[in-house]
């Protein structure tokens, strides 16, 4: 491990404790969702469509309810018109409607004393189909004649970044380089499974599940059910690795309608064959574009234009594709992105949504271009990348319901915006330090041999580097509010509520690092509450790379406001008067700050035992909550990341084995920098899978998922990656986000695909569509026929 | 119906195993690691009333050269291969497959035997073994019969396996003297099943004339197949002689033997490409071995 960071003027920032739950963790001791058990639970399970799309004619269930051990059925004849909206559009439709819009939906559900009996009456319960037809092309779908998934229509609206004129960037341009690419879907393929356990008694509704959206789970059963939000209980409990699965799902909604039907605690646990065909997955993508590019390497244009299959319950209009801003010096751009409707399984954001598939599109013409006027990439982007201060080319970023951020912003008074960074312009951080950086750790410049020139060749063995950039968001407003709330006990520890998810990131680890950062309290002192709404204040979760920027926003403007209030009592009792700004708190013990020579001290327990003394008649423990409104994020901040591949490929066998890997992360100030290179790794992992062996396979007749398990769907093991991967930081400090952080889960995966495709490149000579499974890579230089000595 | 069960029974000795086996017949089934037989009663693919835990018979595990014969139990892990590599040159082959197979935590509970009486057209051990030559010993209440590996395998998941037999042995005879195999194969991540393979087996005489070869294919056809061509081209040259002309000439009559399918793994023409590639590979893998020991 090597972590090249060195905290600086923090006490606890920056510290790479482990994090808090590692003990759970490694003794297994841990609860997920498929671990937690109520007394008196019923077990259900989902009876699932076998068809892509058809009306329900009927569904008997005499047979079913008829086996012993059965406790309960429902059908859409439970739920009339049930509707509900995830976070973004990542899920809209109803519960059970009586239509089946992929193979795999959910057609109604079975409550029983065992888990055994509930498996058994699905076969019993009857279901006849009136056949639609169906669409599982992702073009097709947009033809006018298509069979409409949804009552709305397959296609939504266009969503585009425009800048200058792209036929006067033509005109500018030397060459002009087009190229289309085409994305399997990619599964989440979290390891753990998931389950969902609910009560339903009276109006009072309580559900456990791995989340990392509790709050949008609390809205979306508030919505499809009318139950007032005071009376929706979610715990979310952690997830394992969830990469944007685990936000809110119909299977949670079905276990809701099934506990108010038997009116007792149910849990439904998902096979680990529903997790990877019957929930949701990433989009099958198609990027089309051109770029121009002038002799001297400036690019002139880029015109991408980018099409998304949502499957049946997505709804996305307006995915922020980060890329637009990366590769923002070009000097013209139109980016159009569309989303549209199939009859397969639901699909929705992923791990850098967008940037892992456009922007490697945008990254692999914009190689072309570079090498077209034969200028090193590392060089190439520096000379086209966004930098610091520059102005964004996201301008308009909207949400349909809820109007566009300039209307928003223009809204807003100037004491709410006061000491807001620049709009539309970018904060902080680029790719332009990291890939110095990046470079001279690599030895880029010795190692890069030219474009398509291998860096050694042994017998059929090729060996290749290549450097990939990526971006992101760092949380989004508009639906992805947050909030935190933090509570001062007598004796001076701190309770933290913050939504947010527990899904391998440290979050419940990083947001305790802040508070106590900002309380001037050790670590020990600080606990966290992140799944159960009863205490939690609404978040839109761990999703968008929000959860350190915003969240940890949140709990810094928290910490401050009880800081504040505690001060202002510690001024007047303990310091006569002074102006509580003077003060300060550093291991539990308020003083006057900068002032050395004033030995005054008092501890924060004994201040509360004042402050709770009766004769003082004031409150019993502080809550502090933000004041003021978070700037929004997505008009200055983004997360930076540079990444650096050896490669070897096989040209006998087509095989790509990596064997040295460099990541560089801008993420601001780091908060725990063996949490942010458990992200960074993690993150190119992904990214690495994405591009080598991972995709869906649907079958071409009605759609379903015949790689349904991990035998046929290959995601990279340990094994398969290098075994020490050298993660480096730059910390160019955020001007809004807690002590300078910024978000980080996302961009690494972004980067990672570009950088091995090019290292691929650079080892044999030709680009490999992707995956780059073995036979790609054969037939790849088979077409372009490649190195003329085919090693055998 | 619902709640599917069967009687666990655990024998200690070989006799006891076939006993059992023969008192309940097809309503038994022999679990040897359980990790493929696992999957298959999750998925609901097999049914029995009686388990028969093999585990606890010691006599069925062992990995040994006695005679000209490399000896392998049946119950012998996919782990005893690899800690057995040293062995000799052959064992050595068998262990670097076992290394290419699944985890070091299945390989430890996962068995040659069972590998063996699963018959997937995938399975890496197989290859080698029909390369080598291995045979099979198959014990009945009848008595016991010896037969070569490759007519045990009859199909996918299909073996030569009487009702009421049990496999207790694979050997591999006559590899005395200056023997060198090799197998390899094209997967997708490190922890795979074989998208296609090939193994080679040679054996030279003192004189460094090849005297017998072996090659088989696997993932191409619902068995392994034997590349009789192949080995044709081999037997009889000098090592020395051995060169790139001979090695592809034997890669494309393994490519030709091939029966590739296409699948969502990989196309039936990518298949038999590597078919060459592989065989022409393993070859020249082996006639190094045996150079370095000549």
């Amino acid at each position: 491990m090597n972590v090249l960071h060195k905290p600086k003027k923090f006490k606890i920032v920056g510290q790479g404790i482990p994090v808090i739950d590692a003990r759970e963790k490694v003794t297994g001791s841990l609860e997920y969702g498929v671990d937690f058990v109520l007394p008196r639970m019923v077990h259900g399970k989902i009876k699932r469509s076998t068809v892509p799309h058809a009306r329900i004619k009927r569904i008997d269930v005499t047979r079913a309810l008829a086996l012993p051990g059965v406790l309960g059925v429902v059908t859409h004849e439970d739920a009339p018109g049930l509707n509900w909206m995830g976070v973004w559009d990542n899920y809209r439709g109803q519960i059970l409607d009586g239509i089946s819009r992929f193979v795999g939906d959910e057609v109604a559900a079975v409550a029983a004393t065992s888990v055994e009996i509930a498996d058994a009456a699905l076969d019993l319960i009857d279901v006849e189909y009136e056949p639609l037809p169906a669409v599982l092309d992702v073009e097709k779908a947009l033809l006018d004649d298509a069979p409409q998934v949804r009552e709305e229509g397959n296609v939504r609206d266009e969503y585009r970044v425009v800048w200058g004129d792209l036929d006067e960037g033509e005109t500018q341009a030397d060459y002009v380089i087009d190229q289309e690419m085409r994305y399997k879907a990619q599964n989440y393929a979290g390891i753990g499974r998931n389950a969902c356990i609910c009560t339903w008694d009276g109006d009072q509704v309580s559900m456990w599940t791995s989340s990392q959206t509790p709050s949008e789970l609390q809205t979306g059963i508030h919505q499809a059910f009318g139950i007032p939000m005071s009376n929706v209980r979610v715990v979310a409990l952690p997830s394992g690795c969830s990469f944007g699965l685990w936000w809110s799902n119909n299977f949670m909604m079905v276990t809701a309608l099934l506990a108010r039907k038997v009116r007792k605690p149910v849990k439904i646990e998902l096979t680990s064959q529903e997790c990877m065909a019957a929930v949701k997955r990433r989009h099958i993508e198609i990027t089309r574009g051109r770029m121009g590019v002038a002799k001297d390497g400036t690019l002139t244009m880029a015109d991408f234009s980018h099409l998304m299959d949502n499957g049946a319950y997505g709804f996305k209009t307006d995915v922020y594709f980060f890329c637009c801003d990366l590769w923002g010096g070009a000097r013209n751009g139109d980016y159009r992105v569309r989303g549209v409707n199939t009859n397969l399984v639901t699909s929705g954001c992923m791990r850098a949504v967008g940037d892992i598939t456009m922007g490697l599109a945008v990254e692999r013409l914009a190689d072309k271009c570079a090498h077209k006027v034969n200028m090193d990439p590392l060089e190439f982007r520096i000379k086209n990348q966004i930098k610091s201060g520059q102005q964004l080319r996201m301008q308009e970023p909207r949400q349909h319901m809820k109007g566009n951020l300039t209307d928003y912003i223009d809204g807003l008074t100037e004491e709410q915006t006061g000491n807001w960074p620049k709009m539309f312009h970018l904060s902080s951080g680029s790719t332009h330090e990291l890939l110095l950086k990046g470079a001279e750790k690599f030895r880029w410049h010795e190692r890069w041999k030219g474009w398509g020139v291998p860096t050694r060749v042994n017998g059929s063995k090729r060996r290749g580097v290549g450097v990939g950039t990526g971006a992101h968001c760092c949380g989004v407003e508009f639906g992805g509010n947050t909030s935190s709330v933090v509570r001062l006990n007598h004796d001076g520890s701190v309770n933290v509520f913050s939504a947010a998810g527990r899904q391998g990131q440290g979050s419940e680890t990083t947001l305790v690092q802040v508070a106590a950062e900002e309380m001037g309290v050790p670590v020990e002192k600080v606990s966290i509450v992140t799944g159960d709404t009863y205490v939690v204040p609404w978040a839109s979760g761990s999703s968008a790379s929000t959860t350190m920027f915003r969240t940890g926003w949140a709990t810094r403007e928290a910490c401050r406001d009880a800081k504040t209030q505690l001060l202002k009592i510690a001024a007047r009792e303990f310091f006569d008067g002074i102006d509580h700004e003077k003060l300060d708190i550093e291991d539990g013990i308020i003083r006057v700050a900068d002032d050395p020579a004033d030995n005054r001290r008092i501890a924060i327990d004994e201040l509360m035992n004042v402050l709770c003394s009766d004769s003082l008649s004031q409150t019993s423990v502080i809550t502090g909550r933000p004041n003021g409104v978070m700037p929004p994020t997505i008009a200055f901040a983004r997360q930076w990341a540079a990444q650096f591949a050896e490669v070897e490929v096989d040209v006998g066998t087509g095989e790509i084995r990596i064997t040295d890997y460099l990541a560089g992360q801008d993420s601001g100030t780091v908060m725990n920098p063996k949490v942010l290179k458990n992200q960074v790794i993690g993150g190119a992992i992904c990214g690495a899978g994405f591009v080598l062996y991972e995709g869906m396979e649907f079958d071409p007749s009605d759609g379903r998922v015949l790689n349904d398990s991990l035998l046929d769907y290959k995601l990279l093991r340990t094994g398969d990656f290098p075994s020490d991967p050298e993660v480096f930081f730059v910390e160019s400090q955020d001007p809004v986000g807690p002590f300078g952080a910024r978000g980080a889960g996302e961009s690494p995966a972004a980067a990672a695909g570009p950088a091995i495709c090019q290292a691929v490149h650079n080892a044999i000579g030709v680009w490999v569509d992707v995956p780059m499974t073995p036979e790609t890579v054969m037939r790849a230089i088979k077409e372009n026929e490649g190195p003329k000595a085919m090693a055998s | 119906m619902v709640n599917r069960s069967f009687e666990y029974l655990r024998p200690e000795t070989i006799g006891e195993a076939v006993e059992m086996k023969a008192a309940h017949g097809t309503r038994a089934r022999f679990w040897a690691g359980g990790t493929d037989m696992m999957l298959l009663w999750n998925r609901r693919e097999v049914a029995f009333d009686y388990c028969i835990d093999l585990t606890y018979v010691p006599a069925l595990r062992y990995i040994e050269c006695s005679g000209d014969a490399l000896r392998i139990g049946a119950m012998a892990s996919l782990d005893d291969l690899d800690l057995k590599s040293d062995l000799n040159p052959l064992a050595a082959a068998l262990g670097h497959t076992a290394r290419l197979m699944c985890t070091k935590q299945t390989r430890t509970i996962a068995t040659v035997g069972g590998n063996m009486c699963h018959a997937s057209p995938s399975a890496d051990l197989t290859p080698p073994l029909v390369a080598m030559g291995a045979r099979c010993r198959l014990l009945g209440p009848d008595g016991e019969r010896d037969l070569p590996l490759e007519d045990f395998h009859l199909g996918v998941n299909e073996t030569a396996l009487a009702e009421s037999e049990m496999l207790t042995e694979i050997h591999v005879p006559g590899v005395d003297g200056k023997v060198a195999a090799h197998y390899d194969r094209v997967a997708r991540t490190v922890v795979d099943i074989a998208l296609v393979s090939s193994a080679v087996f040679i054996k030279v005489n003192a004189g460094n004339r090849i005297e017998r070869a072996g090659v088989a294919l696997g993932a191409v056809a619902p068995s392994v197949i034997r590349v009789t061509g192949a080995e044709e081209t081999l037997v009889g040259r000098d090592l020395s002689n051995v060169n790139n002309g001979v090695t592809t000439t034997a890669g494309e009559e393994a490519a030709s033997a091939a029966r590739a399918i296409s699948d969502i793994r990989a196309s039936k023409e990518y298949r038999t490409d590597m078919v060459a590639t592989l065989t022409a590979r393993a070859i020249r893998q082996c006639i190094s071995s045996l150079e370095g020991t000549a």
